[in-house]
């Protein structure tokens, strides 16, 4: 091997050059603690950016389904409450149609019963037209026009609304419908039929009609209960794909986390490694750039 | 003969004191002197043949010309790949990934509130967030095609600039190369004009892949690229940009002929101006025309609060690119935005459906998503190569610049050992003409005293 010349230029240009290149390493190494990432541009690592960029998007995705099942098991909440109300009013209604079906019951405390019964429509229609966030639960898709209205002299009840379902996206081709309708509710007759019924068998002092009412108030109390366990189903598979949400949502974390995060350990001990190697190519240039034959010549 | 010593070891002490001086001189080459014995001469006492001292043959530069053609080879791929890289970086950075700001996480945010309407569609306040989100997306990728056209038209003002910068080079090559041959033909190597002709074409070289001949006789070089001829002898033959059709400069001769760039920065920026940059253009194009296209339709298909059918969501001007003039339809208040499919308040399918063009297959066959992973992965691997490409180029320019300092760079250590070889050298050549005076001081001032 012939003798390398050992150059004044060469000696500057090759110790600068490892000079930048540790501190070039060092700076990497900053950003990556002080970001956090170990990419900052899609050129450090295409298939990873690419990767992570996708997690990103998927838990995205996560939290919108997640933030759809809040917002249907909320209306669920309040269409329960709704239905628990009417459930104990309709049976209130029942426990009065016992006492007026009695023969020994007088016509003035039959016109009592029935006053309190026509208290208790009005309530019932005020339930069904409950609202949640400012929308008509049981209007179908109407939700802006009050569903449920008494006539003004009492004798029926009109369904405003329609029979169109509210749905809930809550995963990749996954809908809910969270919602009753009118429909749903009085399957069969005009709504609230059975109460108004009661109603004006007591104000008729009809023993007979108000026993008869009975039955239907039953049919009406048995619906109410299908109603509410149908409506907790719909919660509990809301619940369901919440959890199940939840958990694929902390595991694309951890694969994003994977992807794109730092062993921030690891970082810091390479950095402190990167420094000693700096120190020791400062150390170093200071010996080696400063000796030539010129130190020596007197 | 003793005096002719004194000469020589003199200016070999010039030379090496001119080295000392050009030891961090960029380009400068180490010269040394060549020393000749004279011409003998037959003794006076007539046998044998005296020497005649010593003859400077010539100061030379120590250089070899094959490293550098390498570094100028080598030196144009790396010129092309920085500008690439550089350019790519930039691209990179208006794409903002990976972050929660780029133009994904806006489109997003579309989707989002989407979906937030679909849940709320009577919420005048959802209906206004979708208005204001799309908007953001359409502001968001007008940002993006301005900063691209920005660039391209920067890009293009470069070349121009570079074109110029060649100019000069080529006017100062060709002055030097005329300085040259006139020194040439007085016998003399004018080897700092060689250098300084030598430094100037490793900078040409940066800029575009030149072929250099140079004539060992008169000096003169001859510099073309890829056929046209830059530089001949003394004369330059200059470069012109001109306009072309649509605003880019076309590099030619000032006799009209296109010059063709294989390599060097110039390349670089060819590159970028009339392939790199556009594809990201049409990528961005097709990307947001399908996106367009399919929120149109499907909010046409859509009811508004009152009920009427859906307006066009997105609008773009007549004669403008998609890209380039994509705003929200200005006519579109936010009851007016068609969250349902059957004209119900309540009613938020069509919303839903809106929201769905998200995954929906509709840039040959990807959907929206899919295409601008890709689309980023491939700038990714665009950037990385260009990335690779400069650290190899640095890498070998950087050995071959050291080879090249192992043979003409000065060694301190080197010079040094030589400035007290001819400093002794010098000292005895003086001795000797001691010596002389004294043996002549002899003849002239003490022969014949002799019992005087």
């Amino acid at each position: 091997m012939r003798a390398v010349r050992v150059t004044l230029m060469g000696t500057i240009d090759r110790y600068m050059f490892s000079l930048a290149k540790v501190s070039d390493r060092m700076k990497g190494l900053e950003e990556d603690l002080a970001t956090g990432r170990a990419y900052h541009l899609p050129s450090d690592n295409p298939m990873k950016v690419a990767r992570a960029l996708r997690w990103r998007n998927k838990i995205g995705e996560a939290e919108t389904y997640l933030r759809n099942v809040d917002d249907g098991l909320a209306w669920l909440t309040s269409t329960e409450t709704a239905l628990a109300s009417l459930t104990s009013l309709v049976s209130r209604a029942r426990d009065l149609a016992l006492q007026g079906a009695s023969d020994t019951v007088p016509a003035t405390s039959r016109q009592a019963l029935a006053r309190e019964v026509a208290q208790i429509v009005e309530q019932a229609v005020d339930v069904a037209n409950s609202r949640h966030a400012n929308r008509y639960l049981f209007g179908g898709r109407r939700t802006m026009t009050q569903p449920f209205l008494l006539a003004p002299d009492g004798s029926a009840v009109s369904y405003q609304g329609e029979n169109g379902s509210l749905l809930r996206k809550v995963g990749e081709g996954v809908e809910v419908a969270i919602n009753l309708t009118g429909g749903d509710m009085f399957p069969a007759g005009s709504p609230f039929q059975a109460l108004i019924d009661l109603r004006d068998a007591l104000l008729a002092d009809d023993g007979k009609a108000v026993e008869s009412s009975l039955a239907a108030l039953d049919q009406m109390l048995d619906h109410l209960i299908t109603l509410r366990a149908e409506v907790g189903a719909r919660m509990n598979r809301l619940e369901a794909v919440r959890d199940r949400l939840e958990a694929a949502k902390l595991d694309m974390e951890r694969m994003l986390e994977g992807e794109e995060g730092v062993d921030l350990a690891r970082l810091i001990v390479d950095f402190r490694a990167s420094e000693t190697t700096y120190r020791a190519a400062l150390a170093t240039g200071a010996r080696i750039l400063q000796p030539t034959l010129v130190d020596f010549l007197l | 003969m003793a005096s002719s010593a004194l000469q020589a070891q003199r200016l070999a002490l010039d030379v090496t004191a001119h080295n000392v001086a050009n030891a961090a001189t960029k380009g400068y080459s180490r010269q040394v002197v060549t020393l000749a014995p004279g011409y003998p001469q037959q003794s006076a006492s007539g046998r044998g043949q005296v020497g005649s001292g010593v003859v400077v043959q010539g100061i030379e530069r120590v250089r070899d010309r094959f490293l550098d053609m390498q570094y100028r080879a080598e030196s144009s791929s790396l010129g092309r790949w920085e500008t690439l890289e550089e350019a790519l970086r930039e691209i990179q950075v208006m794409f903002n990934e990976p972050s929660q700001a780029g133009l994904r996480e806006v489109l997003n945010q579309l989707w989002r509130s989407f979906q937030e309407l679909a849940n709320n569609p009577e919420d005048p306040a959802v209906r206004t967030m979708v208005l204001e989100d799309g908007r953001a997306f359409a502001e968001a990728v007008r940002h993006t095609y301005r900063q691209l056209t920005d660039l391209q038209s920067n890009v293009n003002e470069h070349i121009a600039g570079q074109v110029e910068e060649i100019n000069l080079l080529v006017r100062e090559i060709a002055h030097v190369s005329g300085l040259i041959a006139r020194t040439k033909v007085g016998g003399d190597e004018p080897n700092d004009l060689l250098d300084r002709r030598d430094l100037l074409l490793d900078q040409l070289a940066r800029m575009v892949d030149v072929e250099v001949k140079e004539d060992d006789v008169t000096g003169s070089v001859f510099v073309s690229v890829n056929g046209v001829v830059l530089v001949d002898g003394s004369t330059p033959n200059l470069l012109v940009a001109t306009p072309g059709p649509g605003g880019g400069y076309e590099v030619r001769t000032e006799g009209g002929n296109v010059l063709t760039v294989k390599s060097g920065s110039l390349r670089g920026l060819l590159e970028l101006r009339d392939e790199i940059i556009p594809r990201h253009l049409q990528n961005l194009e097709t990307w947001v025309t399908a996106i367009m296209d399919a929120v149109n339709l499907q909010h046409a298909a859509g009811y508004d609060i009152n009920g009427q059918a859906g307006q066009a969501f997105f609008v773009t001007a007549a004669g403008y690119s998609v890209a380039g003039s994509i705003e929200v339809n200005p006519a579109l208040e936010p009851q007016h935005v068609a969250a349902s499919s059957m004209g119900e308040q309540g009613d938020g399918a069509n919303a839903l459906a809106l929201a769905d063009v998200k995954g929906s297959p509709l840039v040959n066959g990807a959907s929206p998503d899919d295409f601008y992973l890709a689309w980023v992965a491939s700038l990714g691997i665009e950037g990385r190569e260009a990335e690779r490409m400069v650290e190899n180029g640095r890498l070998l320019t950087r050995q071959i610049e050291l080879q090249r300092d192992d043979v003409a760079g000065v060694s301190l250590d080197e010079e040094m050992t030589r400035m007290i070889m001819y400093q002794h050298a010098y000292n005895a050549a003086a001795r000797m003409i001691t010596a002389l005076d004294e043996a002549l001081d002899v003849v002239i001032n003490r022969m014949g005293l002799v019992g005087r």
